[in-house]
């Protein structure tokens, strides 16, 4: 679409590259078409109509059902032309741009995404019959953004979360809790103990039915009548635990059992929540649907979180983490934004899983730009210069038949630094 | 711009997944958006479209309900996903912000 069109001359474009589209065989054209209705379409109701066109197409398989679809996205497509024109679009489509510009503003305005809501320094913490010493380290946690630990076991990390919850008290250092209104010389610990949510690695078993523990959780935290009724349904529905909520605690899955864990620390609306090793014992749907559930819920417009999370698993943390902290024997080794390692190196770095023996491998890469090749366990790491990116090495394995049943670009990922 | 604070991204993406029939996801999203843009009637009335979803599944796992009903059903949840972002988008930009 032209960029410096008008506006008429832009609904004119945009239909005319639709009706081709729809004319063509095949599927329908879903998504440029409800964007196309999102645009143009002056009444909400047809906008909305344009949707549910959508809807019946995606659950329609046969193609006679296709066809109609299609007859029907051009009636309508014809109908929000039609409307646009008789009522002068292009004013009220500019109107309403302005009129959403001036709230997006305003909502970014009043955002309190960003803010600190926990500030360590110069944490550490020793353990006499161990020998084991964490820090010193800074740790900055921010509303609406997910931290991630790693590190290898017994290397620090639920040290550190557990100091972070008040559940540890830490040697040398100072905490601040601007989301919980602790900080200074003096916290009142107990006081951070119940102002966050903290989710430990080993759940302990509800007693009671499931339901009253959340009702209950509710209440203990001030949420009371229906407004009590009201947060517990709406988390047990947001989180997916309907079906589960008659049961018993022994009688849920492991990841069901971390929801519900979830749901109790969510139902108050905590502004700092530290989950310890929630990944460990899920299997990967569950996994999945916990950090997207995270992520989605922590970058809440009204109630944000900074959320903090230990795990091994490095990969899956990097996708929903905006910082990331690596631990090795209590020390930090990388504390910065996600995907921020090695910024400032001259080369990348890349896993591969192959068949091919280390010598077989060496000698398909001759002359492809790889700098060097080791072996580590059951993968191989590669070395490029920095200009050989992820889709050049790959297209370069592919021109040299080299058989690549795993592939990961690590160069700026905390991977780098456990290799 | 907050990913969170854009209402119009957000909600053009519920629509979007309404289109594509990700109901799951629209009312996962749509929960959200009703939670942090507007108020107590919006969030009840968006918990019951979720349990009502959640019975018309489980109806379909147990053949209570065969695939025609069930997606009668599941066009009524449809459009009353579409009607609640389009209430909270006006009250929105009727009142000026969340």
């Amino acid at each position: 679409m032209p960029e410096h069109s008008s506006p008429e001359a832009d609904i004119e474009t945009a239909a005319q590259a639709l009706r081709a589209e729809i004319d063509r065989e095949g599927g329908v054209p879903i998504r440029d078409f409800t964007q196309f209705a999102e645009r143009f379409a002056i009444d909400p109701k047809l906008r909305d109509e344009a949707v549910v066109l959508g809807f019946d197409a995606s659950v329609t398989a046969e193609s006679a059902d296709t066809a109609v679809a299609c007859r029907e996205m051009i009636t309508l497509l014809d109908r929000i032309i039609l409307d646009y024109r008789q009522r002068h679009g292009e004013r009220l489509v500019s109107e309403r741009a302005q009129r959403y510009d001036a709230v997006q503003e305003n909502l970014q305005h009043r955002s309190r995404a960003g803010e600190v809501a926990f500030a360590g320094l110069g944490i550490t913490k020793a353990y006499a019959k161990s020998l084991f010493k964490l820090g010193a380290l800074d740790l900055t946690l921010r509303l609406g953004e997910i931290t991630g630990v790693v590190g290898q076991n017994a290397h620090g990390k639920t040290t550190l979360l557990r100091i972070v919850a008040g559940e540890l008290r830490h040697d040398e250092g100072t905490l601040d809790y601007p989301a919980l209104g602790e900080g200074g010389s003096r916290i009142d610990r107990m006081h951070v103990k119940e102002s966050l949510a903290y989710v430990p690695q080993e759940l302990l078993p509800w007693r009671g039915s499931l339901r009253n523990t959340l009702h209950f959780e509710a209440a203990i935290r001030g949420i009371r009548g229906a407004e009590n009724e009201r947060e517990v349904r709406f988390v047990v529905e947001r989180l997916g635990l309907g079906e589960h909520l008659d049961m018993r605690w022994n009688a849920l899955s492991g990841g069901y059992k971390l929801r519900f864990a979830l749901a109790r620390a969510l139902v108050w609306k905590p502004r700092l929540l530290v989950m310890d090793e929630p990944l460990a014992n899920l299997d990967i749907k569950a996994k999945n649907v916990l950090l997207q559930d995270l992520r989605e819920l922590a970058s809440s417009y009204r109630y944000p979180i900074a959320v903090l999370i230990s795990s091994h698993e490095l990969h899956a943390l990097e996708a929903v983490c905006e910082q990331m902290v690596f631990l090795r024997q209590g020390e930090v080794v990388y504390i910065g934004p996600t995907q921020g390692v090695a910024v400032d190196e001259a080369n990348n770095e890349f896993e591969l899983g192959t068949r091919l023996s280390l010598a077989e491998l060496r000698q398909r890469l001759r002359g492809s730009g790889v700098i060097k090749v080791r072996e580590e366990h059951t993968a191989f790491v590669l070395t490029t210069a920095r200009e050989i990116g992820h889709q050049l090495l790959l297209r370069r394995l592919l021109e040299r038949e080299i058989d690549v049943e795993y592939f990961r670009d690590n160069s700026r990922s905390v991977r780098r630094l456990f290799l | 711009m907050n990913g969170a604070s854009d209402f119009a991204q957000r909600s053009s993406e519920v629509r979007h997944l309404v289109a594509t029939a990700d109901l799951p996801s629209a009312i996962r999203k749509t929960m959200d958006l009703v939670r942090d843009f507007s108020g107590r009637e919006h969030l009840d009335e968006v918990t019951v479209v979720s349990m009502t979803f959640c019975e018309i599944e489980c109806g379909r796992r147990r053949d209570e309900l065969n695939f025609e009903a069930a997606m009668q059903e599941k066009k009524k949840i449809a459009r009353q996903l579409l009607g609640l972002v389009g209430e909270v988008e006006i009250h929105l930009v009727e009142v000026g912000h969340a």
